[in-house]
């Protein structure tokens, strides 16, 4: 018998721990892969607009599982290296060389390595796929749904394989490196304990948190605003009293409780394994805490979307509506009528009006590097205008407006468009015949429909900056109403097809394409750069049924049922991607959750055995084990939970200094979520308890 | 066979520094069993780990046979704990992963020694303290005084020049440490082990041919035995009992 085989004999005999070092890491490496397979997509990269904010939150919430899944790979070590010190401790003690328990060691880490990092990051993509083509089947299917791989997971899988090898060598490193074997071998029996903390911790911590959670949200604003610079990351900085601030609440909770020292002596076993076993725990909770907010935080995208798309369309005004560059060959009244007639639709109402589109003035935004100033233009950009009775000929609503007024349009439920009011405008220009006119907009109309791209002015302004235009310049507008809606969608999906085949296909582009800004910028710059942002010829006319097309194209007929319908669909790929990531995140909870409280019933299985020898009964010790898998699986999911839900009640409401009625139904959905996400917790929760139960025989 | 002389060590919190031992000079004679007893916080175990080489010393010597134990490398203190020193340890320390067998062949196996003579070495050692029954059996199949034979017999197979015992008894019941204080005997009497061990149990020292009372990190006293049991407990007590009556 050599040392080496005695060695392997002990690794066989023991192979449980090795077994859990290797889950861990394997279940890190596979979710940081997956998620990152799904984040480097090119299939999501096409659909998350660069420097978008639906991007930075998935990297946000991804930069959240990494550092969870980081700590949780740490701490799976710990626990492997706590394990192991015993033995190694005895080698020691018993004269073995350093030298060769040090090649020994070595040796294991590297085969854990090989095959937990390994299969993790081989597993991971197909993994990432398979999901995907779950939420394909069982889902949303579209044809942008189509999954492919980027080059750069394999970079990401490789560089947090090497941060698990490397903690693994490391951790492994200073364990063999330290001279005193007596702590070596009383390493398994050391506790954490926590220091005593005052009573105010608990309320010092959520003040804490309310302070990070405002000043992480307003600094930007601040930084931006008033000090004209972009920050590159580190206002993020401003965060960290929340991090602290939950850090404390969590530290409170498990030291001191809440409830003042009542029901002290009642739960004294539970206060004092967790008291002891304290600093891991509380940073296992932290974790937990961080990543259940990263998984709420992105399983709200699809509701608050969803009941904004649904209330935006409900508010529209036409069941169909549809513009174009005069002479374009647009299906006529006729045709239109017939066609509704063909498919068993009666269209109730139909109009029709002209608008053109003039230069408007403004301040334009030049950044330079992380500074950013504005500068005036007489003519920034173009827009589209009505004449106030061609907007009642259109629409039936009648704008009273003198010489020199303009009307702009506000969101159905008051909230500032996408892109902007028109307040603020002063001049118009015909860039034609260089025909001017000194405006004011003293007025606004919720029409969600013409937000941020068009004005109504009186008409004989109209008829005087209109003279002169181009072709290229008039617009024509068509909108329709049917008797049912619900039975329009073929109907609205023949016309949408019929509209974009018979319309030039060099007309279609992004929504704020227009020839005025591409004058003024390509005269200004040498090149307008909305024609370099379509370059990948994301909104031609076969890209029709893409979201990109269907939600920002210039042009692009909008019906009523179809936005209804279609919505899923149409944000299919945004949706799969927040859900994969509110999968991937709620997973680690889960895992941490279970190991920490498997490992604390491991630690403490003398304690309760010796519990049972002084005569607690199944019922006490049952509660002893509740109270500490509750602490661990309940308090961040109560903290996280209300840190997440405020947080982002306090962005809907920041944005626009209001909650607008749509996002209020999103709230209200949200907590929807929450309550059904919480459900599996408990689900998770009971089924923790039941395992440590069996494992401590009680 | 083992000279401490003036040996100093203490430990450094963040807030004070805590003599342990504070200059204890001894011997202990080729073939001999020394007990070392005295109160809690007398320096016992930091004693005994000193010696050990787990721990090191601030100041003094340690002598083990002709080997000065102070500034070692760390591959000749390994050599030195494999091949010249025994240890048996108050919770047995035995590997869980291992049978009986195996666990006694340890040392053998560090030292790359498993040759012939290995299997035969753990034969004779589970005869001897009556353990072969069970020598295919894993730790936690057996009982705590097993255990302790078991980590006596380890303590042996390497025939160390001494044999360095923590508390052997301290999680036995008396009739699984009188079996132990018996192993220990029969290792002096049948293969002339030399062994000090640490102890508060007067009965276990009682059986000893000298026992070196610690008090506050200095030696107060050393009795020897005259033969008869009974007698040197009788003495040992009285001892304690006069060192705690100085100390109220």
């Amino acid at each position: 018998m050599t040392f080496q085989k005695l060695y392997s004999d002990l690794r066989r005999k023991n192979r449980r721990n090795y077994a859990l070092l290797v889950f861990c890491d394997f279940i890190s490496v596979l979710l940081i892969t997956s998620y990152a397979a799904i984040l480097r997509s090119p299939t999501v990269l096409n659909v998350l607009p660069e420097g978008g904010d639906s991007r930075k939150q998935i990297y946000m919430v991804f930069a959240l599982a990494a550092i969870g899944c980081a700590a949780f790979t740490l701490y799976a070590a710990s626990l492997f290296f706590r394990f192991k010190s015993r033995e190694m401790g005895t080698f020691m003690a018993l004269g073995a060389p350093k030298a060769a328990l040090r090649r020994l060691l070595y040796q294991e880490m590297a085969l854990i390595s090989v095959i937990s990092c390994g299969a993790g990051a081989l597993l991971g993509v197909p993994v990432a796929m398979g999901v995907w083509q779950l939420f394909r089947v069982f889902l949303i299917n579209t044809e942008e749904m189509v999954f492919r791989v980027g080059g750069s997971v394999f970079l990401i899988a490789a560089a947090f394989s090497a941060f698990v090898i490397l903690a693994l060598f490391g951790m492994a490193a200073r364990f063999i490196r330290r001279t005193n074997i007596i702590d070596i071998i009383t390493e398994q029996r050391k506790s954490e304990p926590v220091r005593s903390i005052p009573r105010w911790f608990g309320w010092a911590g959520i003040l804490l948190s309310v302070v990070g959670g405002l000043a992480g949200y307003f600094a930007p604003l601040v930084l931006i605003q008033g000090f004209h610079y972009y920050p590159w990351g580190w206002e993020n900085i401003f965060y960290l009293p929340l991090l602290i601030g939950i850090y404390m609440i969590l530290l409170h909770t498990v030291v001191n409780g809440w409830r003042g020292g009542k029901g002290y002596y009642k739960n004294i076993i539970t206060f004092s394994m967790m008291k002891f076993q304290g600093r891991q725990t509380v940073n296992n909770m932290l974790v937990m805490t961080l990543l259940l907010a990263g998984a709420y935080f992105a399983s709200f995208y699809t509701p608050v979307m969803m009941s904004g798309h649904t209330m935006g369309t409900e508010a529209r005004h036409f069941d169909g509506l549809l513009h174009y560059p005069a002479g374009q060959a647009a299906p006529a009244q006729e045709e239109i009528l017939a066609m509704a007639a063909e498919e068993g639709v009666e269209v109730t109402d139909y109009r029709e009006a002209d608008c053109v589109l003039l230069g408007i003035d403004g301040n334009d935004h030049i950044e330079e590097g992380d500074r950013w100033h504005n500068e005036y233009r007489e003519v920034l950009d173009g827009q589209l205008f009505f004449s106030a009775s061609a907007f009642e000929q259109l629409t039936g609503t009648a704008v009273d407006l003198a010489p020199g007024e303009l009307c702009t349009f506000m969101n159905y439920d008051g909230a500032e468009p996408q892109f902007g009011s028109g307040y603020g405008a002063t001049l118009v220009t015909n860039t034609i015949t260089g025909e001017r006119l000194n405006v004011e907009v003293t007025c606004d109309l919720r029409y969600g429909e013409f937000g941020s791209k068009a004005f109504i002015m009186e008409d004989g302004d109209y008829a005087r900056m209109s003279a002169g235009l181009p072709e290229e310049y008039r617009e024509h507008w068509i909108g329709l109403q049917v008797a049912d809606v619900e039975n329009s969608y073929a109907f609205s999906q023949r016309l949408y097809n019929e509209f974009i085949d018979r319309m030039d296909p060099d007309i279609f582009h992004e929504v704020s394409w227009n020839w005025v800004a591409k004058a003024v910028q390509e005269e200004r710059q040498g090149y307008y750069y909305l024609d370099e942002y379509e370059s990948s010829g994301e909104y031609a006319p076969d890209k029709r049924n893409t979201m990109a097309f269907r939600q920002y194209g210039k042009y692009t007929p909008a019906f009523r049922i179809m936005e209804s319908v279609d919505a899923l669909e149409q944000m299919a790929v945004f949706v799969t991607v927040f859900l994969y990531v509110a999968i991937v995140c709620y997973l680690s909870v889960v895992l941490i959750g279970y190991t920490r409280c498997n490992s604390i019933a491991l630690n403490n299985r003398q304690v309760y055995e010796d519990l049972r020898r002084l005569g607690a009964n199944r019922e006490y010790l049952f509660r002893a084990v509740r109270g500490q898998v509750s602490r661990v699986y309940l308090v961040p999911a109560i903290v996280g939970t209300i840190a997440i839900y405020a947080l982002f009640s306090m962005i809907l409401f920041a944005n626009d200094g209001m909650l607008t009625p749509s996002e209020v139904q999103g709230l209200l959905a949200c907590a929807g979520v929450l309550a059904a996400l919480s459900l599996v917790l408990w689900a998770c929760y009971r089924a923790t308890l039941r395992s440590v139960c069996k494992t401590l025989e009680i | 066979m083992l000279t401490v002389t003036d040996l100093h060590k203490s430990y450094r919190s963040a807030q004070a520094t805590y003599e342990v031992l504070k200059g204890v000079s001894f011997t202990v004679e080729d073939g001999e069993f020394v007990a070392v007893m005295g109160p809690s916080g007398s320096g016992k175990s930091t004693l005994l780990n000193c010696i050990s080489c787990y721990i090191p010393f601030d100041a003094g010597e340690i002598e083990l046979g002709a080997q000065r134990m102070a500034n070692l490398p760390e591959a000749e203190l390994a050599r030195i704990r494999n091949q010249k020193l025994g240890f048996v340890f108050q919770d047995f320390m035995l590997l869980d992963g291992l049978t009986v067998r195996e666990n006694i062949m340890l040392p053998r196996i560090i030292a790359g020694r498993t040759g012939s003579g290995m299997m035969e070495g753990a034969d004779r050692l589970m005869q001897l303290f009556g353990i072969s029954h069970i020598a295919g059996k894993y730790p936690a199949e057996i009982s705590g005084g097993e255990r302790q034979r078991t980590a006596v017999a380890r303590a042996l197979i390497n025939n160390p020049l001494l044999i360095l015992a923590d508390e052997p008894t301290g999680n036995l019941d008396s009739k699984a440490s009188r079996a132990v204080i018996e192993a220990f005997r029969e290792a002096k009497a049948s293969l002339g082990a030399t062994i000090f061990m640490v102890t508060h149990d007067s009965f276990s020292a009682s059986f000893c041919d000298r026992v070196v009372i610690l008090r506050d990190g200095v030696v107060y006293r050393t009795l020897e035995s005259s033969g008869d049991r009974r007698e040197f407990q009788d003495r040992l007590l009285d001892a304690i009992r006069e060192m705690n009556g100085m100390e109220g």
